[in-house]
């Protein structure tokens, strides 16, 4: 019993693996539902498929971080076609517009862009980061050997 | 000592630079006293020896007899003293004195020799035995052997003629300066500094000799050696051998006979003596001899008839004898002369006993000591150079203390139980012989270790209460009660080279000795010590400990001395702040002399040390947490690529994807709206 017990507990505590092929079954009957807003977005969104075609990071950030900003950009199409009916005769008239096309590929490439400078400057502040906590190390390492004389700092092996 | 004047109960002044040669008596030297309450008053002071215990200083609470014919002290105490230092300097210490009257009559004899003039019967019935049997009933009431009764210790009573007086016996040990002709067989043969209280019968011996040679005019010895002397003595008894060649009359044979029995039970007695002088008569006792061997044996220059005789020849020729145990002269000599078939099995019994007890280095020692005592129970222990009764052990030891070599074999007798040996061949023990072998148990649990406070020393405080403490640093203090011992420390301090423990061997030993309750705890913390500074702690707490029973707060150079003594200890403070707290109580506490507080401030155990200690565990701890996390800072723990890339990464998907749903979110309300 007890070992079953257990066995539940890890189970419930275990994170659920985000499935992102059931995500796009349970939209498939929205997307059928809104065929026209389905066809605009997986034009915009081409650039996100890329992205996730070159990502081969365990993580997904890239694609994550393109699809997201490329998202922002598809808004613009998305705007159109709400304004003009979301029908499949104005399809054509919104995906003609060269502003949109700028503005979903804009967003993708500030996702690119900001996938790639993030890095550096996260490790710029690490090294900041490290910098002042080996400060506080070696202060407090100070302070112990000023308390209790050089023998704190001696090992017991 | 701020005038130099040395008093007595606030009353007798005595004089250190007025010798009075003719009042000395043999070991102590005699000076003037002026009696502050009664000036012009003929007195003398005995200065006892600083080593040794003083007999009188054990008696003060004695009251004095009435009015017999010995000389009593008038007062008695610990005073202070001139005693020579290095450098041909004078230094104050203390000794202690005893007070006496000058006699009123002139000495008997001014050596030891007695006088030419033979006394007749009547004069010493009259002048000697009267008196002398009146003043060893006085002792004999206060339970005092006097144990030096001899022709240089007599007085007259008044002027030049008449009755005498005993001299004084508080100065010495007990029959410390008695020829070996006045001594019974068992006290002849021990050292003079060995001998024990005794008993009165002793006395009563000794009056049997001082009557037989005022009686005869002279020596009836005179020409022989001690050992002779002693050797005539068992080997033909006491009477035989002193009186056995002089034409006396029936009644000195009778009285002669009685007071010079060898056998203490068989002796006479003060009744025995007041009877004689009334005229009765005695059935004359035969003499206890011991059993005669059917052939000589042939040792130390003359033939032995008998055991003690011979046991006596082998006490005095250690390696001779050491050799003759051996021969197979004398296993014969044992096994047919005697015709004793059990020998083979006493000396096996012996051997196998010597080999038990005692450093494996003197076996062979032990077994010749054992076989003495066998040979003659009623001898002294006999070991190598020493002689001495049990009960003469404390002031054995107390004399051969500086002499490596004599300390060296009594403690070899001890760790070898030869005192329990003897006491177990006693058919009968006196009361002193009983108290000595509930000391001896008390001995036997120290005398192996080799600690502080343990082994020799603490025999030798055990063994007899009044032996001063002779530790090198209080020797001069005549230290005999606990209640001085602190402020006799105190006082030597300045004297002595800075830095100065102020605990070591004696110290310990005679604190362990006297006090009341045990301090065996005290003894293994400093027997035990890991280091310097906590055996040091350890002394500390011995001090404390004597400080609680015998409360004294006005010690300003001892606690001066333990304030140095601790500097190591001191250190054993890690905590920078802790030790200058320590420092800074420590201080305080020593004015205060409260070694006490000193003590459980410094205690391993006790709250201050504890505290530091767990903190300091605390703290070695912390470092080697900090010196991990410097090690991991060092090998790139925060700034490592792998990290930063992996963390900036996912910062551009969190923080992109926190755009996104604000966007659609925002334009989902625009779109609603």
């Amino acid at each position: 019993m007890a070992k079953d017990a257990s066995v539940k507990a890890n189970a419930a505590q275990a994170p659920k693996a985000f499935k992102p092929a059931l995500l796009l079954l349970l939209l498939l009957p929205a997307a059928a539902l809104m065929l026209p807003m389905t066809i605009v977005l997986a034009a915009a969104l081409v650039p996100s498929l890329v992205a996730r075609l070159v990502d081969a990071s365990p993580g997904r950030h890239l694609t994550l971080t393109v699809f997201s900003l490329n998202l922002v950009g598809a808004l613009y199409f998305v705007h159109e076609l709400l304004a003009m009916g979301n029908g499949f005769d104005v399809l054509a008239i919104v995906l003609r517009d060269s502003i949109g096309w700028l503005a979903a590929l804009s967003g993708a490439g500030c996702g690119w862009l900001l996938f790639l400078a993030t890095p550096p400057i996260i490790a710029k502040m690490a090294e900041a980061q490290s910098a002042l906590r080996m400060r506080r190390v070696h202060r407090d390492q100070a302070q112990l050997a000023e308390e209790w004389g050089q023998v704190v700092t001696q090992s017991d092996r | 000592m701020a005038d130099d004047q040395i008093l007595l109960e606030g009353r007798y002044e005595i004089a250190a630079d007025r010798r009075l040669p003719k009042f000395d008596s043999p070991g102590a030297e005699a000076f003037a006293v002026n009696d502050r309450n009664e000036p012009g008053r003929l007195m003398f002071a005995l200065m006892a020896p600083a080593h040794l215990p003083c007999r009188y200083l054990g008696l003060l609470a004695k009251r004095p007899p009435s009015d017999a014919p010995v000389m009593w002290p008038r007062a008695g105490g610990i005073v202070d003293w001139p005693m020579p230092a290095a450098g041909g300097r004078t230094v104050w210490g203390r000794r202690p004195a005893i007070v006496f009257d000058v006699a009123k009559g002139e000495r008997v004899f001014a050596g030891e020799a007695a006088s030419p003039q033979p006394m007749t019967e009547p004069q010493l019935a009259r002048q000697v035995v009267a008196p002398l049997a009146a003043a060893i009933r006085e002792l004999t009431a206060l339970g005092i052997p006097h144990r030096a009764i001899r022709p240089g210790n007599l007085f007259y009573q008044s002027s030049n003629q008449g009755p005498v007086m005993l001299g004084e016996c508080f100065s010495m040990p007990p029959g410390y300066a008695q020829p070996a002709l006045y001594e019974t067989i068992e006290n002849a043969i021990a050292d003079p500094y060995g001998r024990g209280p005794g008993l009165n019968a002793d006395d009563l011996y000794a009056l049997g000799v001082l009557i037989l040679q005022l009686h005869v005019g002279r020596d009836p010895t005179e020409g022989m050696t001690e050992e002779e002397i002693v050797s005539a003595k068992i080997s033909a008894g006491s009477f035989a051998a002193l009186a056995g060649r002089e034409k006396l009359s029936t009644s000195m044979v009778e009285i002669l006979r009685g007071l010079l029995n060898d056998k203490t039970v068989d002796r006479w007695t003060l009744r025995h003596l007041d009877a004689w002088g009334a005229g009765q008569h005695f059935t004359p006792t035969m003499p206890y001899l011991p059993q005669r061997a059917s052939r000589p044996i042939r040792f130390g220059g003359s033939d032995h008839m008998n055991k003690p005789s011979l046991a006596h020849a082998m006490a005095r020729r250690w390696p001779e004898t050491l050799k003759l145990v051996d021969s197979s002269d004398f296993d014969n000599w044992l096994k047919r002369s005697f015709n004793d078939d059990k020998v083979d099995d006493v000396i096996a019994r012996l051997a196998n006993a010597a080999a038990a007890a005692g450093p494996a280095s003197a076996v062979k020692d032990r077994y010749v000591a054992r076989l003495i005592i066998w040979m003659s129970a009623q001898s002294p222990i006999c070991y190598r150079d020493i002689r001495v009764n049990v009960t003469g052990l404390a002031t054995m030891l107390a004399h051969v203390l500086d002499d490596q070599h004599l300390m060296t074999q009594v403690v070899e007798a001890l760790r070898g139980r030869l005192p329990q040996v003897w006491i177990n061949e006693q058919p009968v023990l006196n009361a002193d012989q009983l108290q000595v072998r509930r000391i001896m148990e008390e001995i036997e649990k120290h005398i192996e270790k080799p600690g502080i406070g343990q082994g020799a020393e603490r025999a030798l405080y055990e063994l007899d209460p009044l032996i001063p403490c002779r530790s090198p640093m209080i020797a001069d203090f005549h230290v005999i009660n606990m209640r001085d011992l602190l402020p006799a420390i105190d006082a030597a301090l300045p004297g002595l080279g800075e830095g100065t423990i102020p605990v070591d061997r004696h110290v310990a030993a005679f604190v362990g000795a006297h006090l009341r309750r045990s301090i065996d705890r005290e003894l293994n913390a400093i027997a035990q010590a890991g280091d310097e500074a906590d055996r040091r702690v350890a002394m500390l707490r011995l001090l404390a400990t004597v400080q609680q029973s015998y409360p004294n707060r006005k010690l300003p150079r001892l606690a001066d001395a333990v304030v140095a003594m601790l500097a190591l200890a001191l250190g054993r403070f890690r905590h920078a702040r802790a030790r200058a707290d320590a420092e800074k109580r420590m201080h305080k506490l020593a004015k205060e002399c409260d070694f006490a507080g000193l003590a459980l401030l410094f205690d391993p155990n006790g709250p201050y040390r504890r505290s530091d200690d767990l903190g300091f565990t605390a703290a070695k701890r912390a470092y080697a947490a900090l010196r991990r996390e410097e090690q991991w800072l060092e090998k790139g723990g925060l700034t490592d690529p792998e990290r930063t890339r992996l963390i900036g990464q996912r910062a551009a998907a969190v923080a992109s994807a926190f755009v996104a749903s604000a966007a659609v979110a925002a334009y989902s309300v625009y779109a609603l709206l």
